[in-house]
């Protein structure tokens, strides 16, 4: 029969200086001399010997010249594939060589076929026993690091030979091997722990390798990282945001608050000083610098400086000296010429002072596009151009003695928030829509903007509640904020533009289209608006003639009124024209109403922006007026022009096209009798709060046609109309908005080994999360760290299981899969599942050849098609189809949370999930219920090695809490619960709706049932901890499902017992964490199958070679006959598995099957 | 200060007073302790560290039948606590030259002097046989590492064992007690089924031990070479026609190279001139 001996080996960190090997003590250096000539810029290194390397593995290539780290990504005979091309070039003539790290190895005695492993180091039983567990006594987790032990002899002084060649074992990778005759196989790793030793025995205690990959996603807000961070959030974390969080609604408005964070990274007003040699302008050639030199001390640290000239098309310029001024190079010589200097670029004008017309345009701030210089007569002048123009020009003169004269400063004005820096999805709005980001255009309400509210709680809570805490913010028009636009999607910055003198200090926008914007006929007459004596002609046209009404027509070649005016493109409009004869008069009238007013919007104004044109022939303009009017009373006026020609309030960007006019009409303040721009102007008094909103039934336009003799035209051009909500603001170090997070792709668009293309997609599903953050973790043990450090970039060693191929045929007991590729995802000692949607079942490899998966027995079935994956694969199909419809949603604020292995134990909690790191070190993943076919393998009596070792364990009191409830969708504030989930009464007699909060319907009462089942098993209420309780990445508008099926698959685990037996090595030395099996014993199971999940698994390499199994019985397959415990029942489905019960006397009962 | 009289030994303190009694009687036994640190090996063998023989240790646990008289001299000796008396203190045993007694082992001097330390070990009172004698045993610990010069009695020969450098041992009366181990294990389930695991041959492994029955010279020079020279270390042991020392295996004779496995020999004195001694061995190799 096969020989079965087992070894350990432990790896050192040596590569770039190797260890003297040293045989008697069983350590072997791991070294190869060059095959062939490995050439800079080369992927791969040609060795003599390429049998001794492992893939995925670091290593040093050096010679007589060179030498350098490598990272073996595989390898092919000699050849070892690297992850980066070669720096150098390494010759066989200079010694070249590749050197892994040596190892320590020890076997348990000599095996045939194996060289380079001593059998003369191990104590008897050297190696101990080794396990693996999960925890699952309160559903999904990860899995707990396991345990061994390796003990040699120190006979011959081992901690000499470890202190002489400067060996530190703490912490070294270690990996236990079973050798069938001469292969082996890896049975377990880990890492050696807490080292002791006696003269006769060195002892390595071993833990499991999980903690080793644990690593910290967060970034911390730093003065290093984030120099301009505000005090209040540096020392911060900046937050991870997964998913799309965004408010639930009702029909009352928002009802609970899902929104991301946003951390303020930068703030910083800081005015510009001449200073005496500063360089306003840099080169790469330093002799080509420019700088200022300010001979008079009369003019350093000057910051204010006058305007002398008027601004025209953006552009002005300012005087910063007088004399004893120069520009020179940064070779002393003097400069000539115009100049850009790029030491103002990204930083702002403002108005300090003003006088007149002047005056408006104080405090104002608008961002530079240009500050140049010009040698010669004009060396003492910036010439400023600004992105955005003034409520009114900048104005002055040379002696700054103008009557309006106006001074500036230059300021750098940074203020920006981050809610990651990880690349996100998309920014949203409270409805999920993400307003079309494209390009540079966007609209000017592509976000939703939230601040924290003045009172924190939602009304009727209060802080102590030990439940839910329901937040409160206010949502704010947010035009001043915009993305960075640098792709990544996770960058607010303030706009300045909006910003009045303190950088705290914002005008937040939202502008809305009106809607059905119509001509207006509802009315016989315009008395309503003081206009009796004009009666309605037609829809639209109201004249005060009986005998000459004149005519309103539609020129059909321009766009229809309602599109016209609500479409956002500033090219469209509809063309009325408004014909009157013989001095007689007309109103040309229009009206609109209100969007719907924006789910809880605050705001201080409305203003209703015009984009509006008229044109003459034969009349004089007449007035314009514009009213509100409720659905009965005197209409309000709300705006008048006497003469209006031009209507005029829109920013640029409202329009899809950039109209690249620095936001003239927005900005710009001018409310002549003809001409009317700036938004200041179109501001609608009276409509202050939301209440005030809803009762403007309509607004109606009245242009009068001031008809002189002849025929009157007046033609009128009706582009946009749109109500602008305004509030001022202060902002603080945190906002709010709806988003949607990480994406796959990250930095670098990672791909996920090909199976995420192109990485744009937001990580959402269970599946995707945990795979994301599997890759995050720290692979320092076998790869190289991403240039952004471990844990803010994906590894490109992580070893994530996605052992999946396309089957294309199938012989006895091989699986042809589609390539070789695909055959490469798959190992030795796999349990795979084959399925063609029609048969089903599962094999384990033995051995891979070619794309050929070799099994240990032949299949019961053949296959043409479908798909074969390994047991824990992320792209096992059917966990896929549980994964995807499901929406998660989070953001992590807090670096004790963005642990790793916290984020995916939490994870796995929520979502019944169990992560494990399997024996050849790859994250694998599986649901924790009941698999859909008979588990392949059984366990009987006659396996069971002593049967007194069998003992079942009846679920632990402690972690049965008969009146459970789940928390989630959680404040990202103040980290608070908003909604909960709870049972109530569970020992009332009967079932009432009033038990259970935040769930209705039949299956709440299912469900109540089951807790009090529960109850009566414990007697008593327990306290569940907030680990079990808190759904963290339960938030956003699936939440409630989330927490519900959790809710319920967790009342349904408090019901399954564990068992733990014996067997033989033989029979379970494949198994791992999750493993599911059925279990049939004569007395313990009275004989019928039960499936079980194994939850830890002790192995002994050691006689008698005994493997001790502790795993979860799911009570779902427990029969309906079969009592495992003494006095319990159940209701209503195949869930049952009591035999005794006739509480109800309905179909809740399951009657008597005993 | 003349030795003590034949028939007695003398337990000598700091200030020179010293009690003279009776010879223990016989059989009594010699215990040699090795510093030896020993590690069995999971392939069979055993690696062992050896201190050194600095930190070898020697005690003896005899029996004395004295009288009354005796009884009150020795008792008196270790219970007062004064400077003429010998409680709690290091003590010097001298023998004289006939005494016979090798309170060390045969390889160490019968005369002494030996700086010891002396308690008592069991006391069984007086008695019927012999009549109104009082038996009392004492452990005897060699309390240093220094031995007085002692020359090997000529070794006489008795059989036809090497062990070691010692030649024309006598073969153990009670033949050998091999031990081996087939590196194959069987676990047998509830079910009947009986499930295997081989290592393989290389993990087979061979130990053996002896009770020797030897004269003094011999077991002198065999307790000499293996407290002065073989120690932990490997050595050879030649056994002869039909010995089948470390069972079938291994072969009925040969020459085998062997390591002691165990810290602790204990010999015997049965007789004037018949020692017994136990030692364990672990195969290493055959020639």
């Amino acid at each position: 029969m096969a020989t079965r001996v087992f070894g350990v080996e432990i790896e050192l960190d040596d590569h770039a200086s190797k260890v003297a090997a040293d045989a008697t003590l069983g350590l072997y250096n791991i070294t190869s001399a060059l095959g062939a000539t490995a050439s800079a810029a080369a992927s791969s290194v040609t060795v003599a010997d390429g049998t001794i390397f492992a893939a995925r593995s670091v290593a040093t290539i050096a010679d007589d010249n060179d030498s350098e780290t490598i990272h073996i990504d595989y390898i092919s005979g000699d050849v070892l594939y690297l992850v980066e091309v070669l720096v150098n070039t390494y010759t066989q003539a200079d010694n070249g060589r590749v050197d892994a790290n040596s190892k320590f190895r020890w076997i348990q005695n000599e095996i045939s076929g194996v060289s380079n492993w001593s059998h003369t180091m191990l104590s008897e039983q050297g190696i101990a026993p080794f396990s693996r567990e999960i925890d699952l006594s309160s559903g999904g987790n990860i899995s707990s690091p396991g345990k061994s032990s390796i003990s040699i002899k120190n006979t011959s002084q081992f901690q000499d030979s470890l202190d002489t060649k400067t060996i530190f074992l703490n912490g070294a990778k270690a990996t236990i091997y079973e050798f069938l005759d001469a292969v082996k196989y890896p049975v377990w790793s880990g890492v050696c722990d807490l080292l002791q030793w006696s003269a006769a025995q060195y002892t390595i205690p071993l833990r499991g390798n999980l903690n080793q990959r644990r690593t910290n996603l967060g970034t911390l807000i730093s003065k290093a990282t984030y120099p301009d961070a505000p005090s209040g959030t540096s020392g911060s974390m900046m937050p991870l945001t997964y998913g799309e969080l965004r408010p639930t609604k009702n029909e009352d408005g928002i009802d609970t608050y899902s929104l991301a964070r946003f951390v303020h990274t930068a703030k910083k007003q800081k005015a510009y000083r001449n200073t005496h040699k500063r360089v306003l302008m840099t080169n790469s050639d330093p002799n080509l610098t420019l700088q200022l030199e300010i001979g008079s001390q009369y003019f350093r640290d000057l910051q204010a400086f006058p305007v002398v000239d008027t601004e025209s098309n953006g552009t002005f310029n300012v005087m910063f000296g007088t004399y004893g001024m120069k520009w020179t190079r940064g070779d002393g010589s003097t400069a000539t010429g115009s100049f850009i200097l790029d030491y103002f670029e990204n930083m702002y004008v403002k108005i300090v002072l003003g006088s007149g017309d002047s005056a408006k345009s104080v405090g104002h701030i608008k961002k530079l596009s240009a500050v140049k210089v010009t040698m010669g007569t004009t060396d003492n002048l910036f010439e400023l151009t600004v992105d955005d123009l003034f409520p009114s020009p900048p104005t002055g003169n040379i002696t700054a003695t103008h009557a309006d004269q106006c001074w500036v400063s230059i300021v750098e004005d940074v203020s920006d928030y981050r809610c990651d820096v990880w690349p996100c999805r998309n920014y949203i709005d409270i409805d999920g829509d993400t307003h079309g980001l494209v390009g540079s255009r966007r609209y000017i309400d592509w976000i939703d903007l939230f601040v924290k509210g003045n009172n924190s709680l939602k009304e009727g809570y209060n802080d102590t509640d030990l439940v839910v805490s329901p937040a409160i913010y206010d949502r704010l028009p947010c035009q001043t904020f915009d993305d960075l636009n640098d792709g990544n999607n996770n960058h607010l910055i303030i706009l300045p533009r909006l910003l009045f003198n303190d950088i705290d200090k914002a005008l937040g926008t939202k502008t809305l289209p009106v809607q059905n914007v119509k001509l207006y006929g509802i009315e016989p007459t315009l008395v309503n608006f003081g206009y009796g004596g004009y009666k309605k002609r037609y829809e639209g046209l109201y004249s005060s003639n009986i005998g000459s009404v004149g005519s309103l027509v539609f020129n059909a070649a321009t766009t229809d009124l309602a599109t016209a005016c609500t479409d956002r493109v500033h090219t469209t409009y509809a063309e009325y024209a408004n014909e009157i004869f013989s001095g007689h008069k007309s109103f040309t009238a229009v009206e609109f109403q209100l969007p719907e007013f924006p789910v809880d919007l605050n705001f201080d104004k409305i203003h209703i922006l015009l984009y509006i044109t008229r044109t003459q022939t034969g009349v004089l303009f007449g007035v314009y007026k514009m009213f509100w009017d409720r659905f009965i009373g005197t209409a309000v006026e709300s705006m008048s022009n006497e003469n209006a020609i031009i209507l005029r309030g829109f920013p640029d960007e409202y329009f899809a096209t950039d109209r690249g006019l620095r936001n003239q009409y927005f900005f710009t303040e001018t409310n002549s009798i003809a001409l009317r721009y700036g938004f200041k102007n179109f501001e609608i008094a009276g409509i202050t709060n939301k209440d005030i909103y809803e009762t403007a039934e309509r607004f109606v336009m009245l242009f009068h046609n001031d008809g002189v003799s002849g025929t009157n035209t007046d033609t009128i051009k009706f582009y946009q109309i749109a109500v602008m909500f305004s509030k001022s603001y202060s902002i603080g170090d945190k906002i709010y908005s709806p988003m949607q997070g990480r994406t796959t792709g990250g930095v670098n668009g990672d791909s996920w080994q090909g199976r995420k293309s192109p990485g744009t997609a937001l990580i959402e599903s269970p599946l995707e999360v945990l795979e994301h953050v599997c890759r995050l973790q720290n692979y320092s043990d076998i790869g190289k760290a991403p240039t952004l450090g471990w844990g803010k970039d994906y590894s490109s060693d992580a070893l994530i299981n996605i052992s999946i191929g396309s089957v294309v045929t199938t012989v006895t007991n091989t699986i042809q899969v589609n390539t070789v590729a695909q055959a490469k995802r798959f190992r030795p000692r796999q349990q795979i599942t084959i399925s063609d949607g029609t048969n089903r079942e599962i094999g384990i490899i033995t051995s891979i050849t070619a794309n050929v998966l070799i099994l240990e027995s032949a299949l019961s079935n053949s296959y043409s098609s479908g798909s074969v994956w390994a047991d824990g694969c992320f792209d096992n199909p059917e966990l896929i189809s549980w994964s995807d419809p499901i929406k998660l949603a989070r953001q992590i604020t807090d670096q004790n949370a963005a642990y790793s292995d916290e984020m995916k134990r939490s994870l796995c909690r929520d979502m019944f999930l169990m992560n494990w790191v399997d024996r050849n070190g790859f994250e694998c993943v599986k649901r924790i219920v009941k698999e859909e076919i008979t588990p392949i393998d059984t366990v009987t009596l006659a396996d069971i090695v002593d049967r007194e070792s069998i003992i079942v364990h009846e679920p632990d009191p402690s972690d049965v809490y008969a009146e459970p409830f789940v928390s989630y969708q959680f404040d990202n504030d103040t980290g608070k619960p908003q909604k909960a989930i709870r049972i109530t009464n569970a020992d009332a007699e009967s079932f009432s709706t009033s038990y259970v909060d935040g769930w209705t319907g039949a299956s709440a009462e299912e469900y109540w049932d089951r807790c009090k089942i529960l109850y009566k098993r414990v007697h008593e209420i327990g306290k569940p901890s907030k680990s079990i309780t808190d759904l963290l990445w339960c938030n956003g508008i699936y939440a409630d499902n989330n927490a519900i099926d959790n809710l319920k698959a967790r009342i349904d685990w408090m019901y399954n017992p564990t068992i733990e037996f014996s067997v033989h090595y033989t029979k379970a030395y494949l198994w791992e964490e999750g493993h599911q099996f059925i279990i049939n014993l004569p007395h313990q199971t009275d004989a019928a199958d039960i499936e079980c999940v194994l939850t830890g698994i002790t192995i002994d390499p050691n006689p008698p070679y005994l493997i001790r199994i502790k795993a979860i019985m799911f009570k779902e397959t427990i029969p309906d006959d079969f009592d495992i415990q003494d006095v319990t029942y159940l209701f209503g489905d195949s869930h049952d598995w009591i035999d005794n019960t006739t509480e109800y006397g309905n179909d809740n009962d399951k009657i008597d099957v005993s | 200060m003349s030795a003590p009289a034949t028939g007695y030994i003398r337990f000598t303190n700091a200030n020179a007073d010293y009690i003279d009694i009776d010879l223990p009687v016989r059989p009594y036994k010699s215990y040699i302790v090795f510093p030896f640190d020993i590690q069995r090996l999971e392939y069979g063998l055993y690696g062992v560290y050896d201190n050194g023989s600095t930190y070898d240790k020697r005690y003896c646990e005899c029996t004395f039948e004295l009288t009354a008289t005796q009884t009150a001299t020795l008792n008196d000796f270790l219970r007062t606590d004064g400077t003429s008396d010998g409680r709690g203190k290091e003590l010097t045993l001298e023998m004289n030259a006939d005494s016979g007694f090798y309170p060390f082992g045969p390889d160490k001097s019968p005369l002494g002097p030996h700086d010891v330390s002396v308690e008592v070990i069991r006391r069984k009172g007086v008695g019927e046989a012999p009549f109104k004698y009082f038996v009392v045993a004492l452990r005897i610990r060699k309390s240093d590492s220094s031995w007085t010069a002692y020359s090997l009695p000529t070794e006489v020969n008795e059989g036809p064992m090497t062990i070691g450098t010692v030649t024309n041992c006598r073969f153990p009366q009670q033949w050998f007690s091999p031990v081996v181990r087939y590196g194959y294990y069987v676990t047998q389930t509830e079910g009947g089924e009986t499930l295997f695991i081989d290592r393989g041959s290389n993990s087979d492994a061979w130990q053996t031990s002896a009770t020797f029955i030897m004269n003094n010279s011999k077991t002198a020079a065999i307790l000499d070479y293996i407290t002065g020279t073989a120690r932990a270390q490997t050595f050879s042991v030649i056994a002869g026609t039909d010995h089948y020392m470390f069972e079938r295996d291994k072969g009925g004779n040969g020459t085998y190279t062997v390591r002691l496995i165990e810290n602790i020999i204990e010999i015997e004195h049965t007789r004037l001139n018949q020692f017994t001694f136990k030692i364990a061995l672990s195969w290493e190799a055959t020639a």
